[in-house]
């Protein structure tokens, strides 16, 4: 753990001067810049516009009020966005230059080391979303913020799990880059299952019953349906405790996982030759 | 004259096509992950039509031909023109040197160099799609031969667009590949109809970024959505123009390329 | 010079000669007159608050690259083009085939406008980059040569007679059915010049076409381009910093400095100019005692000798050319033990260093 730490503040140091780095280099060249953030915008609005038009054409209420959904769906777009750790760029870019076997000679462990990188973006991000958390607050008011401390607490120790299963998915996922080249194929692979299942789009009770019940089966939906769901208050109370239960599961399942898939890999790449 | 020259993309596409197929492993897991990803963007347009009946007044296969139009363009464009993505990073690299100086229209050559094949699971998802579609829908003779004709003119009014906002890097050097990224999105957003968006929106993806030209409007006529038969026209027309401002965009680019200095 | 290397292997293959291409042969290869090309620079304020004020106000800096060029080519000539680092060199050759758009100036080549006629004059030139050789595709090298025969519409005859003499000559066979992407830089720059020449061109451009190769390649490289040369009458325009390609390759010099033609001649007219130190450099029986150097100096100096060095077993008197050699190898011989006698000319590399350390002095002093 000591140095999963050490590793940890040195990189988050390095991240820091990198980030500074990309915000310069970002205001230096503006039209990139508006045409950046409108296209990180409209990727979310989109979903946004149609469910905009749906509740102001339904003729019945639906299973989740406007009241809620908006900022539900805000929320996710803005946890969606934070767990956005480029593990499978780095991970996969150090696997076909062959730098994984560097990596393996080194002192600390692979998936640890590479969870701390991950995490360390993680801030990053939490500093690029938090301005789009107040103009949710200004739309919606008191809705857009946490239910009660609770809910508060609740969310803070389920978005850090989210983390590790989202960290644990993309592990698993990038293991594919010791067969082929294409970083392209596992990242498009993840995202479209994560699109569909993670709730991005609308919360679960939205969802048909059939693909529910696929979706609740499957860990995606616990990166960002569940901790949103506490944030909001929909899970409190009672029920808070086997929630987190089931996602601390999910978290230490996924991990050990990509564990045992790294060491598979890792023969195959010795029988290769690689 | 024209056969000619027809002939050196032809024979630099196939070629180019040959180097791709030898990565056989990338080809299989780039047309699976295509269609997973097509099938996840209806997950969605489920959850929404699970909801409400209709979308803006489109009933589900209705808009399904919209999703099939908008893969099956997609598709197309990756699986001939995809080198266009690589274009902002050509010009700031000065790598398009070589290419001023081979004997061809340069910006068609450059397009069809770099084919991307898991194109090919979009184009297929979205045959399927735009099938499934129409044959649910028992639409008439004539829509069955139209749809690949307005495929064709998406593929151009796509690429067309695409080549605009790689273009903005001859000008602004910089990490421009988030500019191209905005042509891609306001296509996907296309999938959903028109009529669902406010009208300023609706505006731009039809006059400024005539992507609902292509399908949207055509959709409108098969549909009986009250548009005219002229409405037809409308995707040559916007394939033309955005075709021209293109090669309007690649000209004026050309002047300001630096190429590497020194 | 060049001719001299020319193989006699090449006498017995059927190769059109220039005869056979339909050119109008009347107008020179190349004229420009105030040829100029400036780049604009957005200046950046340091740091990020920097940043944030490029934002809403940004300022502009024109940089010269190439300022009022006026030179002209004929037909056949062969010409190299050197100058240092940023002297303008490729800008010059990027303009000439059309890569570049000229700031303002009159450029013609082969009677054509370069830039606005890009496409009718790349079907006439041939370009190699030796910085980028790269042949565009992921394809294997044999491919490329098809597509190009496609795009150049080259006569079959006339194409599998250079696709032959480039294969032989550049020892490309064993590379023929790998991909671009998978060669050495040395073996993508043999391809890419046989590329470049398989069309037999009217002016071949050649920009650095031997850097970073070893020194039997870079020798492959000038012989081909020398044996082209004289088939087709090309008109060789070539830059580099390796002054033995010129001295292989060319018989007109252009030295271009700060984007300014510094000179523009024949290698006899530069060496004429430029070249005016001699040297003789003596190799003694016995090492020289202390006393006898300046008493040496002093008897060369009214025979125009400059005592260089003195030390050892080794003598080096430096002097200007006309005749001043052998009053001063007899003077040398008369007072030294001399085993050995070498003289010399000072190298064109080293001419050149003296030219631009002489400009710079100049300009230094016109600033000041």
């Amino acid at each position: 753990m000591p140095d999963l730490l050490a590793t940890w503040s040195g990189e988050l140091r390095a991240q820091a001067a990198l980030f500074v780095r990309a915000v310069r280099t970002s205001f230096a060249y503006k039209p990139a810049l508006v045409l950046g953030m409108l296209t990180a915008g409209l990727g979310y609005v989109v979903p946004l516009l149609v469910w905009r038009h749906v509740y102001a054409t339904r003729a019945s209420p639906l299973a989740v009020p406007a009241s809620q959904l908006f900022p539900y769906l805000l929320m996710a777009a803005s946890l969606n966005f934070v767990s956005n750790m480029s593990v499978e760029s780095r991970v996969g870019q150090r696997i076909r230059l062959g730098l994984v076997a560097i990596d393996l000679l080194r002192p600390v462990d692979f998936q640890l080391t590479q969870l701390a990188q991950a995490l360390s973006d993680v801030l990053l991000n939490v500093a690029m979303v938090l301005p789009f958390v107040g103009l949710s607050y200004a739309l919606w008011g008191r809705a857009a913020l946490p239910h009660d401390a609770a809910a508060c607490l609740g969310f803070c120790a389920s978005a850090f799990l989210a983390l590790l299963i989202q960290f644990a998915i993309a592990f698993i996922f990038v293991q594919t880059a010791f067969i082929t080249f294409s970083s392209y194929g596992v990242f498009y692979a993840k995202t479209a299952l994560q699109q569909t299942f993670s709730g991005i789009s609308a919360p679960l009770a939205l969802f048909p019953p059939a693909l529910r019940a696929v979706a609740e089966r499957l860990p995606f939906c616990q990166t960002i349906h569940t901790p949103v769901s506490i944030y909001l208050g929909a899970i409190s109370g009672h029920s808070l405790v086997p929630v987190l239960l089931v996602q601390a599961a999910w978290a230490v399942g996924l991990l050990l996982t990509g564990r045992v898939l790294l060491g598979f890999s890792l023969r195959y790449l010795e029988i290769q030759g690689g | 004259m024209i056969k000619e020259s027809l002939r050196v993309y032809w024979q630099a596409y196939a070629a180019s096509v040959q180097a791709k197929l030898e990565y056989r492993a990338d080809l299989v897991v780039g047309v699976v992950t295509a269609m997973l990803s097509q099938a996840a963007a209806l997950s969605l347009l489920w959850i929404v039509l699970s909801a409400v009946p209709t979308l803006g007044g489109w009933t589900p296969p209705q808009v399904l031909f919209l999703f099939g139009m908008t893969a099956a363009c997609l598709g197309g464009s990756e699986l001939f023109f995809n080198q266009i993505w690589l274009l902002p990073q050509s010009i700031v690299m000065g790598d398009l040197d070589r290419l001023l100086t081979y004997p061809v229209r340069a910006l068609p050559f450059f397009l069809v160099t770099r084919p991307e094949l898991h194109a090919l699971g979009n184009l297929f998802t979205g045959a399927l799609y735009v099938a499934g579609s129409l044959w649910w829908l028992n639409a008439a003779w004539y829509v069955w031969l139209t749809a690949p004709l307005l495929w064709v003119c998406g593929i151009v009014i796509y690429t067309s667009i695409l080549v605009w906002l790689a273009c903005l890097s001859f000008r602004f050097v910089g990490p421009q590949l988030s500019s191209m990224m905005v042509g891609h999105n306001l296509l996907q957003a296309t999938r959903y109809p028109l009529a669902t968006y406010p009208r300023w929106i609706r505006g731009l993806l039809l006059l400024v970024f005539p992507f609902g030209a292509f399908h949207y409007l055509p959709g409108s006529v098969f549909f009986g959505k009250g548009a005219p038969l002229v409405a037809l026209l409308a995707a040559p027309i916007a394939a033309l123009l955005t075709m021209a401002l293109a090669q309007k965009a690649w000209n004026h680019g050309l002047k300001h390329y630096e190429s590497t200095g020194s | 010079m060049g001719c001299a290397e020319s193989s006699p292997s090449s006498k017995n293959l059927p190769i059109p000669g220039p005869e056979q291409k339909k050119t109008n042969m009347t107008s020179p290869s190349v004229v420009c007159e105030g040829l100029a090309k400036s780049y604009v620079r957005k200046l950046r304020q340091p740091g990020l608050v920097g940043a944030v004020r490029g934002l809403f106000r940004s300022e502009q800096q024109v940089v010269p690259a190439v300022r009022e060029l006026a030179f002209t080519i004929e037909r056949g000539e062969r010409v190299g083009l050197i100058g240092e680092n940023g002297a303008g060199k490729s800008t010059t050759l990027k303009m000439l085939t059309g890569i570049l758009m000229p700031t303002s100036g009159r450029l013609e080549v082969l009677g054509l406008d370069p830039w606005r006629q890009r496409q009718k004059l790349a079907a006439r030139i041939g370009v190699v980059f030796g910085q980028r050789p790269q042949l565009l595709w992921d394809i294997p090298v044999r491919e490329t040569f098809t597509l190009l025969k496609t795009m150049y519409r080259v006569d079959s005859k006339l194409f599998e007679a250079t696709y032959a003499e480039a294969v032989k000559r550049l020892e490309l066979e064993p590379l023929l059915g790998v991909a671009v992407r998978k060669l050495s830089l040395g073996q993508r720059m043999r391809c890419d010049l046989a590329a470049s020449l398989l069309h037999a061109p009217e002016i071949a451009f050649l920009d650095e076409p031997t850097i970073g190769l070893d020194v039997a390649v870079k020798e492959q490289v000038r012989e081909f381009v020398v044996e082209m040369q004289r088939r087709f009458g090309t008109t060789l325009l070539l830059t580099t910093h390796d002054l033995k390609d010129i001295t292989a390759t060319c018989d007109r010099l252009l030295l271009l400095d700060r984007g300014q033609l510094l000179f523009d001649g024949t290698l006899a007219d530069f060496e004429k100019r430029f070249a005016t130190e001699r040297r003789i450099l003596l190799d003694l029986d016995k090492a020289v005692t202390d006393g006898v150097a300046a008493e040496l100096a002093s008897a060369l100096e009214p025979l125009g000798g400059v005592l260089v060095e003195c030390r050892g077993h080794r003598v080096v008197v430096s002097y200007q050319r006309d005749g001043a050699a052998p009053a001063l190898t007899q003077c040398l011989l008369s007072r030294l033990p001399v085993s050995d006698i070498v003289l010399e000319k000072a190298d064109i590399d080293s001419m050149v260093a003296n030219i631009y350390r002489r400009s710079t002095a100049q300009q230094e002093r016109e600033a000041s």
